[in-house]
């Protein structure tokens, strides 16, 4: 049985290549985004590359929409395999004060929260099917900030941080 | 518990578009003008295209338990470390 996997953000950019690529391989694939419209696309993209692939809409900072598309994979595919765990946004370069707080939020929202909430609620599935790899897209801003990028730029720290430390689990006994 | 004994690995990805970062050297006072047009133009820009970055998220994701709490730093289809 091919490997189920479950990619976020998969109406464009990244996550749609990915997806298309990964469809090239013969994975089963989730593919999840807010955008319905292109989300079904890709999906309807990699099925012609032979992939079965189905396409779930939400907004991966909305915890219900989370476990509705980790449910779905489930009763697609029987588990998740892996998790390309890929949606985030980014907002034109400006001066830190510039933003206001509800821009923070969103930014926040999607690129930390939505990540936290996706690993989350898929790690049961991987730890009741004995395993899976999850894959996060950060950015070179979590090594090295760009100017007027300020709050991207610690949203990708901050998942750079997440990664490290769950990754690691375990291998300091 | 932990992630690794039960075969959970966590691996990151960074799409990068310059293998250096330019502004950390520059010898002139940053600006918005000017940060924009290193941003730009510094080289070497060596753009990513979205599939190259797929090739990394592919390799991330079927080297798990190798690279887990790793961070692939990629651009241009090469991981930079």
């Amino acid at each position: 049985m091919n490997q189920a996997v479950v990619i976020t953000g998969a109406a464009t950019g990244l996550g749609r290549a990915t997806a298309l690529k990964l469809a090239g391989e013969g994975y089963r694939l989730v593919l999840v985004d807010f955008n319905e419209e292109a989300g079904k696309q890709t999906a309807e993209d990699a099925k012609v590359l032979g992939a079965e692939a189905i396409f779930v809409r939400a907004d991966v900072s909305n915890e219900e929409d989370v476990k509705k598309y980790v449910e779905e994979a489930v009763t697609a595919f029987g588990t998740i395999d892996a998790f390309l765990n890929n949606a985030g946004i980014m907002v034109p370069f400006r001066l830190l004060h510039e933003y206001d707080a509800e821009e923070y939020n969103r930014i926040m929202n999607i690129n930390v929260k939505g990540a936290f909430l996706g690993i989350k609620y898929v790690i049961p599935v991987m730890l009741e099917n004995g395993g899976g790899t999850i894959v996060n897209t950060v950015s070179s801003n979590s090594f090295k900030p760009t100017a007027y990028n300020g709050v991207y730029a610690a949203t990708k720290h901050a998942l750079a941080g997440l990664t490290k430390s769950i990754g690691q689990d375990g291998l300091s006994g | 518990m932990d992630y690794q004994d039960k075969g959970i690995y966590a691996v990151g990805v960074a799409p990068n578009n310059m293998k250096t970062t330019i502004s950390k050297n520059a010898s002139v006072t940053m600006n918005q003008e000017i940060g924009a047009a290193i941003h730009a133009t510094t080289p070497p820009n060596i753009a990513a295209t979205a599939e190259e970055v797929a090739e990394a998220m592919a390799f991330a994701m079927k080297n798990g338990k190798l690279l887990t709490g790793s961070i692939i730093n990629c651009a241009g289809g090469q991981i930079l470390q």
